[in-house]
């Protein structure tokens, strides 16, 4: 694994690349952190208005619900991240594992590893569209 | 390291390993000699060349990066 985050060229512009185990172990301790924040939050804050307002369980329950619904977007979104372009990835392949070369090239935007994947992919594909192309070429 | 294998270098960038073929498909089509026996001054006309042969298949964005990789080896 190369360093945490690290800059790469994709075209002219500089982007940030940072490796999907990173993005993952981040988000993971998020995850893990914000129930804690959320007691500390409470400790720290004058929330005895509250619990006396609405009442503990009703608190609680707030809270709970808080942090579900942070978790449960974060994790939407972290999964759908990563899992989006795998999944054009695999119809792309499935597509040219069916002779369809037309639709070949797989436009994902990531500096990732799926990223550095899917450019790969791309090579591959393009080398297989100029061999098929040669070996045309020289059967006419 | 000699020209043909910068040349291979870059086309491969974008053809893989179909790269030292394209190279020398283009460098006897167009200055019928063999990818060993390229100079410097041929770089302009092999950019032509593998653009023309890129593009049909691969598309203009392509064949472009191919043809300004090539000449950027004039520098």
């Amino acid at each position: 694994m190369e360093g945490m985050a690290r800059t790469g060229t994709a075209g002219r512009s500089l982007t940030l690349q940072i490796p999907i185990f990173y993005k993952l172990f981040v988000s993971m301790l998020f995850v893990a952190v914000i129930p804690i924040a959320l007691i500390g939050i409470m400790a720290a804050g004058d929330t005895g208005g509250i619990v006396s307002s609405i009442g503990l369980p009703a608190t609680i329950f707030l809270l709970t619900l808080v942090t579900l619904s942070i978790v449960v977007m974060w994790s939407f979104f972290l999964a759908s991240s990563i899992t989006s372009p795998i999944t054009q990835l695999s119809e792309v392949a499935r597509l040219v594992s069916m002779g369809d070369l037309r639709n070949s090239e797989v436009h994902v935007m990531t500096n990732d590893e799926i990223g550095e994947l899917a450019g790969s992919f791309n090579r591959m594909i393009n080398s297989y569209k100029i061999l098929d192309a040669l070996a045309r070429e020289d059967g006419e | 390291m000699p020209l043909n294998e910068h040349l291979t270098a870059i086309l491969r960038e974008d053809l893989g390993p179909s790269a030292g073929i394209v190279l020398s498909k283009c460098t006897k089509k167009c200055l019928g000699k063999s990818p060993a026996e390229l100079t410097p001054a041929d770089l302009p006309a092999l950019a032509e060349a593998c653009h023309g042969a890129v593009r049909p298949t691969l598309g203009e964005n392509v064949a472009a990066r191919i043809r300004q990789g090539i000449l950027s080896l004039q520098a």
